[in-house]
């Protein structure tokens, strides 16, 4: 526990020196831990302001938030390693994973945001998703800045890499969404003959 | 922490290690106690309230700080639409009879539900499908002594009508169609059509009634009296499954239980309703018959989610096969058996 801490301390405090550390010598179980607690947060800042009633609150549902969490992470580290790679960086992808779990840290301050943000706006729960979105932005930062620090990329390049994955993700579904709508109106087309 | 080393080192190469604080900054440590208690305060607040539709838990909604016993009760829903069948067959997402059943025995075990609404909207089904169910619904209410009430709405016919019956109270809405009471067994006979396209058609049997029901030949006279005598016979159950459930003697029932069906302010001059109302009322009833007081909590697990999952299912079988799709809606091409069912 006081050496998880002690990493986490590192990694506000000295982050150029832990991303040469993790590099030399990879931390994934505690990037685990980062990605689950990660998932917990989310998780319970759902439930409290009811936004998980789509899927219900369950122990069932709080395990495939933080699997999803910790399968997303993984395959995050992998495809930003691959781009940070391409962009003339060098580095090794388990010290990445190990960085980007403890940036998924980041997570845990959506908890006690939402639980300040009911507080004082006491049912104005939708409201509260918002809120995410700058929880969110100071993951991608912090990410950006571990790509920066352990590829020594300058950081509009550790940008680049961190936001390229969204960009070929957002790409894929718009192209996937394209193809069923035009699935669909080929289907009307057909019946309509 | 020692970062002189780092100093003069090329971009990207990895920096030494520092050597670690003897023991985590203040900074973290307050970080990891604001969470911890985060948590705390999390849990605290889904224990007082449970999720439920009409909103998140009572914090949300600026109640107290302490939960009464009341806020943890809630009335749950249960909507049966559409034919009642064991299960579709071919689809990703489990639904008929069963699913509804598990749905039913889970939401029984569940000690914050105090009463279920079964919101029926379906014109029956398969005779061993209504059954079941039926006998889950009986055991929720002996066994769980939990109160099951029926809101009926569009329609609520043969086995529809069969699943209210099992309940401790049916509520309809006026113009609902319930009633036909009986049984059906579909058959057809495309002989002629097979013949015009010239396929013949054949079988070797053990006994003579071994393909009753064929489509691809009359059916006998011995087969017509076997095929009344199950029918019969599936009709004094449904008689007797009535009159237990209603408390209308058999006799009394008999005459508006030839197939006729009634609308819900008939059924209520009839004996087959207990009162005219809506879900609304259906759910104050039920809390009031589980001893929830003022307005019940509602409890839909899981609804949202399964119907979304209904619809992209149906269009995927629509787009899979859209004649299938079609001979699906005519209850003789996809079901074979004795049926609960309004046949329309």
């Amino acid at each position: 526990m006081i050496r998880s801490l002690r990493l986490v301390d590192d990694f506000l405090e000295e982050p150029e020196a832990l991303a040469g550390q993790l590099r030399a010598s990879p931390r994934p179980l505690a990037a685990v831990g980062g990605f689950l607690v990660a998932g917990l947060s989310i998780f319970l800042a759902q439930a409290i302001s009811g936004r998980a009633v789509f899927f219900g609150v369950s122990s069932f549902w709080l395990a495939v938030v933080c699997l999803w969490q910790l399968g997303v992470g993984a395959a995050m580290s992998a495809l930003v390693h691959l781009s940070a790679e391409m962009m003339g960086g060098k580095g090794r992808a388990l010290a990445l994973f190990s960085l980007f779990g403890l940036s998924d840290l980041a997570w845990t301050t959506v908890l006690p945001i939402t639980l300040l943000w009911l507080a004082a706006f006491p049912g104005q729960a939708w409201a509260s998703g918002l809120l995410t979105m700058p929880v969110f932005y100071g993951v991608l930062r912090l990410r950006a800045r571990s790509v920066s620090h352990a590829y020594g990329l300058p950081i509009s390049k550790a940008w680049t890499a961190v936001g390229a994955p969204y960009l070929a993700m957002g790409l894929m579904v718009g192209a996937l969404f394209s193809v069923a709508i035009w699935g669909v109106f080929r289907q009307l087309l057909k019946l309509a003959a | 922490m020692d970062t002189n080393d780092s100093a003069g080192t090329e971009p990207g190469a990895p920096t030494p290690a520092s050597p670690e604080p003897a023991r985590p900054g203040r900074k973290v440590a307050f970080l990891a106690a604001l969470y911890a208690a985060s948590v705390l305060a999390a849990g605290v607040v889904l224990w007082r309230g449970p999720v439920h539709k009409d909103g998140g838990p009572s914090l949300l909604k600026g109640s107290s700080l302490l939960p009464s016993k009341s806020e943890k009760e809630m009335v749950a829903i249960v909507s049966i639409s559409g034919p009642i069948y064991a299960s579709d067959g071919g689809g990703f997402v489990a639904r008929g009879a069963q699913a509804w059943g598990r749905r039913l025995e889970k939401l029984a075990d569940k000690s914050e539900v105090k009463a279920i609404v079964l919101d029926i909207n379906s014109p029956g089904g398969s005779v061993g499908s209504i059954q079941e169910l039926y006998s889950i619904i009986g055991r929720v209410r002996r066994e769980h002594k939990k109160p099951v009430v029926a809101h009926l709405g569009d329609v609520a016919a043969s086995g529809g009508y069969y699943l209210a019956s099992a309940c401790d109270k049916i509520i309809s809405l006026p113009g609902t169609l319930l009633g036909s009471i009986g049984v059906i067994f579909n058959t057809g006979n495309i002989e002629g059509l097979l013949a015009k396209i010239g396929v013949r058609s054949g079988n070797i049997k053990s006994g003579k009634m071994k393909d009753i029901g064929s489509m691809t030949r009359p059916m006998t006279g011995d087969e017509k009296v076997l095929l009344q005598a199950l029918i019969d016979n599936a009709y004094g159950q449904f008689l007797e499954a009535v009159s237990q459930g209603r408390g209308i003697p058999v006799a009394k029932l008999r005459p508006m239980a030839d197939g006729r069906i009634f609308t819900g302010t008939q059924g209520l001059a009839l004996g087959l309703v207990d009162q005219i109302g809506d879900l609304q009322d259906a759910i104050a009833y039920a809390g009031k018959l589980g001893g929830i007081k003022g307005k019940p909590k509602v409890l839909r697990e899981g609804e949202s989610l399964s119907s979304m999952l209904e619809l992209l299912d149906s269009r995927a079988s629509w787009i899979k096969s859209p004649e299938a799709s079609i001979l699906g809606g005519f209850g003789g091409f996809s079901y074979k058996g004795l049926e609960y069912r309004w046949d329309r």
